[in-house]
């Protein structure tokens, strides 16, 4: 078991009332699992994939990863927590439009450990890996969507982290593109045994999990 | 990618906002360094006046003011040169040279100098400049030097001046300033004409950096033959020994000489003294006003570009960017918009004080190197305190609410 939720609460206070986005909502993640989130729009799913990486502090409950209990109020130890651990994708890619690709890709690396020669290696691997030997070069506007999003995940991916957290990941990408993306991030949980959580709209990628979470007005449905 | 690496593309990213950015400071540091280089070199011209001038009282006429003296201005009144006997026969003591002069511009074939009639041995007692140079082999000190006060109370002669001065600049002789040499193109026993008669060189004066550099000095009696003034002067330049002017030799001298202006050097450099401390209050003023408009306007800036990076801090915070390095990001931004402000604004300051200062204070001024380190340290002081609140602001944009809308 890599992490573990309990009891997570989240409320919103808005001017207009609270919303309770997310009501104690408990479950364990295996590592190396593929769990896909579906849930109507509202539900909450992007509340909690943004509370496990820790951008967001939950209203109450407590997280553990590798059954050690993550300190949720630290802004320094959340932030490490999430910058060796946490690969986030996002259903707009979320890269800076003033970098490259690999300018993008080395922002995901922003631990001391690697020397800068190191790092632009490893970002180049990385992006090779994704099929983009060719546009390394290459600003965002100057990429198709898909190969946008593969640059995204070549951020998450080129911190080796426990987790790949993808919210909505191709709901920007036509049918085809939406094939390539999933298959890329099945392989990466098979190959590199990368744990992947992922919040999908589409039936055909939530079938892909073997963890499927439903949520409904911030409650949980396990399957 | 550092964080170095990072600030810099997002600067080269928007150009045109880093402009306006750096503009603020660019503009406050130069008003700074412009006025600081200017009073600096006022500063200077007034020690190297107080030095120049070994005369410490100045008889003009009733109508001229100290500022048209020095200004040498053509039709300066006169008195009467009989003023000079009337001090030495009046017998004050502690009146230790007297040199009257007679100044007015005059054209020399294109170029406009100054010519000035002297009395040559008093006239060159009361320059120690000059006496320091070699030029007359002769030391004198001011009378206000202790140790020349005994031979002041003892009559005062001094054989070299007589012998070397008095013999050589009689007639048609005379010496000039190293701006007339270099105009004129003249040197040592060159002759040329002043007023269509012929004058001998017998030496180029070494500079002073004073007006004397721009004058002609010959025989005072010469000089008013060729002008047509007879025995008139526009002043007398005096050395009092100290002791005498603060027993009241001023008012002693204004006994004898009713209709004139009688003052210190002392009160003449002290209108500059006072125009330099203003320009100090001035500049005090305008640091506080910099500091505070300066400051306030990089603020505004970093927040505008903060605001406008919303989405890029979330997404820097989503791949693990601690708020610490958020603020780094935003400081080291400001340290090079201070760096950039703070070299361009001592650029456009000191040329402003080069180019200005002549017309406007009347001295010629060069950069003052130590002012580009001020404006480096008061640039970037100035750019990262006004960052200090934006930064802390951005350090707090949490992704969340940019996720769903990147
Ligand atoms: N900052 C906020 N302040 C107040 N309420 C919020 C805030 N963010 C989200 N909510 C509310 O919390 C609930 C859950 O939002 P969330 O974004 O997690 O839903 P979601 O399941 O990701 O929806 P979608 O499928 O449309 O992306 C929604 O009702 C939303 O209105
Ligand atoms: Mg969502």
């Amino acid at each position: 078991m890599i992490l573990e939720l309990k009891n997570i609460t989240k409320t919103y206070f808005h001017k207009d009332g609270p919303v309770n986005a997310m009501k104690d909502i408990s479950f364990s993640v295996e590592e190396g699992s593929f769990i896909t989130i579906t849930g109507p729009s509202g539900s909450g799913k992007t509340t909690l994939l943004l509370t496990i990486g820790g951008l967001l502090r939950p209203s109450s409950g407590e997280i553990f990863f590798k059954d050690k209990k993550l300190k949720l109020e630290s802004e320094s130890e959340m932030s490490s927590f999430r910058d060796h651990h946490i690969g986030y994708v996002m259903q707009n890619f979320a890269l800076i439009p003033y970098l490259n690709a690999t300018q993008n890709v080395l922002i995901g690396l922003t631990g001391d450990s690697a020397k800068t020669h190191n790092k632009q290696m490893i970002a180049e691997a990385v992006l090779d890996l994704m099929g983009l030997s060719d546009r390394m070069n290459h600003y965002p506007r100057e990429l198709s969507a898909g190969q946008q999003q593969r640059v995204a995940i070549a951020r998450a991916l080129v911190k080796k982290p426990s987790f790949i957290l993808a919210d909505e990941p191709t709901g920007n990408l036509d049918p085809a593109l939406t094939g390539e993306i999933l298959e890329l991030l099945k392989e990466i949980n098979d190959k590199q045994k990368i744990t992947i959580i992922m919040v999908t709209h589409s039936p055909v990628a939530a079938a892909m999990g073997n963890t499927k979470i439903h949520l409904k007005n911030g409650c949980i449905e396990i399957h | 990618m550092n964080v170095y690496k990072l600030v810099w593309l997002e600067l080269w990213h928007r150009k045109s906002q880093l402009i306006s950015g750096i503009l603020a400071i660019t503009l406050g540091i130069a008003i700074i360094v412009g006025i600081r280089s200017v009073s600096e070199f006022s500063e200077k011209a007034v020690a190297v006046k107080l030095d120049n001038l070994g005369a410490n009282i100045l008889i003009l006429p009733q109508a001229t003011s100290v500022d048209d003296y020095y200004a040498a201005d053509i039709d300066a009144p006169t008195m009467p040169q009989d003023y000079v006997d009337k001090i030495v026969n009046s017998t004050i003591p502690g009146v230790d040279n007297l040199s009257p002069k007679l100044t007015r511009r005059v054209n020399i074939g294109t170029e406009k100098v100054v010519l000035t009639g002297i009395l040559p041995k008093s006239e060159i007692a009361s320059k120690p400049i000059w006496q320091q140079s070699g030029i007359l082999g002769a030391e004198l000190k001011a009378s206000c030097d202790p140790a020349t006060a005994e031979n002041v109370s003892q009559g005062y002669v001094d054989e070299k001046l007589k012998r070397k001065v008095i013999d050589t600049l009689s007639g048609f002789d005379c010496l000039i300033g190293t701006t007339v040499a270099k105009k004129l193109k003249l040197t040592e026993n060159s002759e040329f004409d002043i007023l269509g008669k012929k004058f001998k060189v017998i030496s180029v004066l070494p500079e002073t950096g004073t007006v004397d550099d721009d004058r002609i000095f010959a025989n005072i009696a010469s000089v008013q033959a060729l002008l047509g003034i007879d025995r008139q002067v526009n002043a007398i330049e005096v050395m009092g020994c100290c002791n005498a002017i603060s027993e009241g030799l001023l008012g002693k001298l204004r006994n004898i000489l009713p209709d004139t202006r009688i003052t210190t050097i002392s009160q003449i450099v002290s209108t500059q003294i006072e125009t330099n401390r203003m320009m100090k209050k001035i500049s005090l003023v305008f640091l506080i006003i910099i500091l505070f408009v300066g400051g306030i306007s990089i603020g505004n800036y970093i927040w505008a570009n903060v605001n406008e990076r919303r989405k890029e801090i979330g997404i820097l915070r989503m791949v693990g960017y601690p708020r610490r390095r958020i603020y780094m990001l935003l400081i080291f931004k400001a340290i090079i918009l201070g760096i950039a402000g703070g070299i361009l604004g001592y650029i456009i300051g000191t040329l402003a004080g080069v180019i200005l200062g002549p017309y406007l204070a009347g001295i010629a001024v060069q950069p003052v190197f130590m002012l580009l380190i001020w404006s480096l340290v008061l640039a970037i002081l100035i750019s990262v305190i006004g960052s200090l609140i934006p930064a802390w602001l951005a350090g707090k944009i949490e992704p969340f609410s940019n996720m769903q809308d990147l």
